[in-house]
């Protein structure tokens, strides 16, 4: 798996909340080669790992690099802005405000996110050209060109996650981060989710990591795949392998058993 | 020289907890910034002028008349006013604004700008070692302890006071129990403003009583909250303590502005570390 | 809305020519203040657009007020200096705390500022030297133009209504343009902003920055009107007036505050009679507003949603 791709490389990464734990000591790497899932049952820390990652919540201890750079205690826009962009589990919109100019907006926060560019304004024209353009082809791609000039908060549920992915793509990661991108979506709209990742990664080569409760979907769709579970890594590689370790199927059948 | 500087520090810690103690306890339960709260620590200080002078009552009676006064009045403004805007912070904020300047012109247009004198009811003085220590000083300063430790108790150890904290930290499992806010809010407000009552009552006789003594007590209030972190009690009474020692130690060396300012930049300097305050939660 | 949006500018142009028609010295004395405090107002609404109240704008007038009369009448620097003072000082002071206090937002950053406000005007009146502790500044020369000093009424509320404008249609331009989605992207989704490279806190700070810069130079054209300045021109009271006039006039165009300004700053004038009774009536007919406002006050603030 070495490549001259950038890796997201989490060395000893810890943090808590109050008492507890939620991430304890983890060591994980990933290449944007691949799309990688993030698995493990409710409460393994997945989500608190995707918000360190996106510099959400900070780190107590550990390192965070993305290609080679140190981006532990950074803001979350500027990771952004280095390639990591991520998408939320809830539909998140700005009110009032159409599909397409969504997209063009996500596309220009790049460059406009910044009060220094008020003294650059010659690149901007540039790049509200591209925003425009990229808007289009992302409407596009992502097959949102039916509702392009809807008031995005007022789309259905489904509409509006695609729409989420659609904005990260827009913003030109190297990295997009999907938190639970099918969660709370119907069969055909998983369906196209799950399409809409895989091309992100196929006819983009944007490297995806993904957050997922529905297991079917990450092992069709990932080549990479980390299991957790209360805040350790318990088993990492290829989708088979994970699926196949003790580690997984004790985590697994273990909160199922509670469950039952 | 130095217990010169206790005295005044505990004199300093005890109002800015008693006022800091009734703003963080209406906006806990409330989410409301009562701004006119300092307006309340002057319904008690002139509450204190009118019982006295105006009607001729003993100090230690018109003490808690004045508070009771502020606290009906607090009654009052909650069910008229603040009760629409519960949800609301900026509207709450706005509402209080007004509030604040309402009070503030029916005192000036009852009693006008200039400041009343208000009799010392206690004089004399004790002598501990080589300091001189006021009694009325003392007495005030006891007094509001008293009052601190009495709402603590009342908090943590009755029914009241739990219901009160449920509705503070998780008011739709307090719904869940039965404990409606609508009973709870108008009890905050009462403590509250008595509490602020009292603080204006308890310094009327040792600082001068001016219409303008209520933005002074409100910019404590915010200086002690925002140090200890909104909604935090035990953080308003540590803030409390920290900035009295401040004000005692400035004022006695050079002066009470200067102690202000000092404990404005001190407030900035914490807040680079700890954003929301000692205690606060963002 | 889109038409009230487009007529509004207009009358608000036939309101700034109507002294010239009236013509008399009182007309030109409330209509200078008008101007004045509608850019106090501004100041506040620019801080409302990113979602955070300031409530320290009228520290950051007095700043500009005090710097530019010291610099001219004490150093004897040319008005239009020492109103680029007026607007540089306050800016960087708030740039430069801003990056510590802007990490709070709501009311936590009204407490603060509301402190910010407060210790401005607590150092005007502690530090005798130079600010003349609490009997001000006096004696300030008046606005001057590359040395001709304005002398006439007409003439000073032109420069005033000129400055004003040009505030105003730099914010406008600023607001369509691309600062402006930045801003509405803060405002109306933080965290999505953020995820996609909006500098939230950078942006917040900027505007925090040129809106006491507006404050300032409200406060340079202040000083330089009347003559002479004492702090309590600039204490809470006057940036709790520019808010109301902010509530009044409506938060969601950028003539809201001026047309507020309209509004409110000739009453007092014009019930001077009436001074001891002036607050209660003023702090009751605010009461009334607030309780009866047809939207209700949620509109006031553009809340970032999280």
């Amino acid at each position: 798996m070495t490549s001259p791709q950038p890796q997201l490389v989490l060395e000893n990464v810890s943090c808590h909340f109050g008492g507890i734990r939620a991430v304890n000591g983890v060591d994980l790497q990933l290449d944007t080669n691949d799309i990688t899932g993030l698995v493990g049952p409710n409460g393994a820390g997945k989500t608190t790992l995707f918000n360190l990652i996106t510099a959400t919540i900070r780190a107590k201890s550990g390192r965070i690099l993305f290609a080679g750079r140190n981006i532990t205690g950074l803001t979350p826009d500027a990771v952004a802005r280095l390639g990591l962009v991520r998408s939320f589990q809830s539909p998140m919109t700005l009110p009032g405000v159409t599909v397409r100019e969504h997209l063009r907006q996500a596309a220009l926060f790049q460059a406009i996110g910044r009060p220094s560019f008020l003294l650059r304004r010659r690149r901007i024209a540039a790049a509200e050209a591209q925003a425009r353009r990229t808007a289009d082809a992302v409407l596009d791609f992502a097959r949102l060109a039916h509702v392009a000039d809807e008031p995005a908060d007022q789309l259905a549920y489904g509409v509006q996650k695609i729409l989420g992915v659609a904005m990260a793509v827009a913003a030109g990661p190297r990295l997009l981060l999907a938190d639970e991108p099918a969660a709370g979506l119907n069969g055909a709209e998983t369906a196209e989710m799950e399409r809409l990742l895989r091309a992100i990664h196929e006819e983009l080569s944007i490297g995806v990591l993904v957050i997922e409760h529905d297991l079917p979907m990450v092992m069709r769709l990932c080549s990479h795949v980390i299991a957790l579970a209360q805040g350790t890594v318990i088993a990492d590689g290829r989708p088979h392998e994970v699926r196949g370790s003790r580690a997984f199927i004790e985590a697994y059948l273990g909160s199922e058993a509670d469950a039952a | 020289m130095f217990q010169q500087f206790l005295m005044v520090a505990a004199l300093s810690a005890a109002t800015y907890m008693l006022i800091a103690l009734g703003f963080t306890l209406i906006f806990g339960i409330m989410r409301v910034v009562n701004f006119a709260h300092g307006e309340f620590v002057l319904i008690g200080a002139y509450g204190i002028y009118v019982a006295q002078s105006l009607l001729g009552l003993n100090y230690f009676v018109a003490v808690p008349l004045a508070a009771l006064a502020a606290a009906i009045i607090g009654i009052a403004a909650e069910r008229l006013i603040f009760r629409r805007f519960a949800g609301d912070e900026l509207a709450g904020m706005i509402a209080a604004l007004a509030l604040a300047i309402t009070i503030n012109g029916a005192v000036t247009a009852i009693f006008g700008v200039d400041g009343q004198p208000v009799e010392r009811p206690i004089s004399g003085v004790i002598h501990i070692g080589d300091a001189i220590l006021p009694k009325d000083q003392l007495f005030a300063a006891g007094i509001a302890f008293a009052l601190v430790l009495a709402t603590w108790l009342l908090l943590v150890k009755t029914r009241l006071g739990l219901a009160m904290r449920a509705v503070a930290q998780r008011p739709e499992i307090a719904r869940l129990q039965g404990i409606t806010p609508w009973k709870t809010f108008p009890i905050a407000f009462a403590i509250g403003c008595g509490l602020a009552g009292f603080a204006g009552a308890l310094t009327a006789p040792i600082y001068a009583i001016t219409p303008y003594i209520g933005e002074g007590a409100l910019t404590r209030a915010f200086i002690v909250v925002v140090l200890g972190g909104l909604g935090s009690i035990p953080g308003a009474l540590l803030a409390a303590v920290l900035l009295g020692a401040i004000d005692a130690g400035i004022s006695i060396l050079y002066s009470a502005t200067l102690a202000t300012l000092v404990s404005f930049v001190a407030v900035i300097l914490v807040l680079i570390a700890r954003p929301n305050g000692i205690f606060g939660r963002a | 809305m889109q038409t009230l949006g487009r007529i509004l500018p207009w009358l608000i142009v036939i309101a700034a020519i109507v002294p010239f028609a009236v013509n008399g010295d009182f007309t030109f004395h409330v209509a200078i203040l008008i101007g004045i405090q509608a850019l106090l107002a501004l100041s506040i609404h620019l801080t409302l657009r990113v979602g955070q109240l300031s409530l320290a704008q009228a520290g950051f007038m007095g700043i500009g007020a005090y710097a530019s009369a010291l610099f001219t009448r004490d150093a004897g620097i040319p008005f239009l200096v020492g109103l680029a003072c007026a607007a540089a000082i306050p800016a960087l002071l708030a740039g430069l705390l801003g990056g510590i206090i802007l990490r709070v937002r709501g009311v936590q950053f009204a407490l603060l500022t509301f402190m910010l406000g407060e210790a401005i005007v607590l150092l005007f009146v502690e530090f005798v030297i130079p600010f003349g502790g609490n009997n001000g500044v006096m004696g300030i020369p008046p606005i001057a133009l590359f040395g001709i000093p304005l002398d006439s009424r007409q003439q000073i509320y032109a420069f005033v209504i000129l400055v004003l404008a040009v505030v105003y249609f730099a914010s406008r331009t600023l607001l369509r343009g691309n600062p402006g989605i930045a801003l509405r992207g803060i405002a109306g989704n933080e965290a999505l902003a953020q995820s996609l490279g909006t500098d939230s806190l950078g942006w917040r700070r900027v505007v925090f920055a040129a809106s006491a810069g507006i404050a300032g130079i409200s406060g340079s054209l202040y000083a330089h009107y009347l003559g002479y300045i004492s702090p309590e021109a600039f204490n809470i009271t006057t940036t709790i007036n520019a808010l109301v006039m902010n509530v009044v006039g409506g938060t969601a165009l950028l003539v809201g505050p001026l047309i507020g300004a309209i509004l409110l700053v000739p009453l007092p004038e014009l019930f001077r009679s009436a001074v001891l009774y002036q607050q209660l009536l003023y702090g009751l007919s605010l009461l009334l507003l607030v309780l009866f406002l047809p939207q209700g006050l949620g509109s006031i603030l553009r809340r970032p949603r999280t």
